[in-house]
């Protein structure tokens, strides 16, 4: 079942019922796996366990399907849900578990905007900020949320998500700035 | 958006999830679909079947309760009525005695 055909599954009326079944769950779960996956793997880093989150959440959306009413509320739903899964297991771990830094390179001088390495030395960077802030900065520039959802998502006023959003970026581009400069 | 946050932006971009990763999670909902057709041993399910249960045993053992309470009454009754028997049987035996014994006694004189 392609994107188009999701689309026709969500938009009928028994849409939930065509959901519970293997073919319907299949898709909606090949229609938002990136987004879920992305979300986990942005904000620890480690595969296995960005793996192992995005399945208990659609095996979480599995078990509540019932309660989704629609197609932008079933996205809602799963952003929703990876964020908060992914804060509480980074604070169930009690911050112990070292994250991989699978394949990292070490930064080096000369880098310039676009270098792959540098990328790598971004998201590093980003993966070793506080939890909530690291997830504000993960919903705004993977996602592509303004500060107003992302206050709304993970329950903060909105001034905090700014604060995070401004600390962060700011934060980022010091630490960069001293590595392109070494 | 500067040229730094678009950096920052490609470096989180999304990424695909493992080609596998939509089969690992249908496989979970199928092991969780089984898990719930087990009707015994699922909440509501259960819960019906020790109703059943109990009732089933409370209408067996009010049915052997009364059997027995029957037998024991019949019982009683039968024991009643050969006591009876032996009573009257006494009684006429006594009767039997009071007219022959008289009888034998002039005899004998």
């Amino acid at each position: 079942m392609g994107a188009g055909q999701m689309a026709e599954v969500m938009a009928s009326a028994g849409w939930r019922t065509t959901a519970r079944e293997d073919a319907g769950f299949a898709a909606i779960v090949r229609e938002h796996q990136s987004m879920v996956y992305s979300i986990a793997w942005n904000f620890f880093r480690n595969r296995a366990l960005a793996e192992e989150i995005a399945q208990d959440v659609f095996l979480a959306l599995f078990r509540n399907l019932g309660g989704i009413e629609s197609p932008g509320h079933l996205e809602a739903w799963l952003r929703r849900t990876a964020s908060n899964r992914c804060i509480d297991a980074w604070r169930k771990k009690g911050h112990k578990e070292e994250i991989p830094m699978e394949g990292l390179p070490e930064p080096s001088g000369g880098m310039k905007m676009g270098d792959p390495i540098l990328r790598e030395t971004l998201r590093k960077m980003v993966a070793s900020l506080p939890e909530q802030q690291r997830m504000v900065m993960v919903l705004k520039y993977t996602e592509d949320m303004d500060p107003d959802e992302i206050a709304g998502m993970l329950g903060m006023p909105v001034r905090t998500v700014w604060s995070h959003l401004r600390r962060g970026v700011g934060m980022l581009r010091e630490k960069l700035g001293r590595v392109m400069e070494s | 958006m500067d040229r730094f946050e678009q950096e920052l932006k490609d470096a989180l971009k999304r990424e695909p999830a493992p080609e596998w990763f939509a089969d690992a999670v249908m496989a979970r909902v199928s092991a969780e679909r089984q898990r719930k057709q087990k009707p015994v041993w699922s909440g509501w399910a259960r819960m019906r079947w020790v109703a059943a249960s109990v009732v089933v045993v409370a209408v067996v053992g009010g049915v052997r309760f009364e059997q027995q309470r029957q037998e024991r009454f019949r019982g009683e009754q039968a024991k009643q009525e050969l006591m009876a028997a032996f009573q009257v049987t006494g009684m006429k035996l006594r009767e039997v005695e009071e007219r022959v014994l008289p009888v034998i006694h002039r005899g004998e004189e």
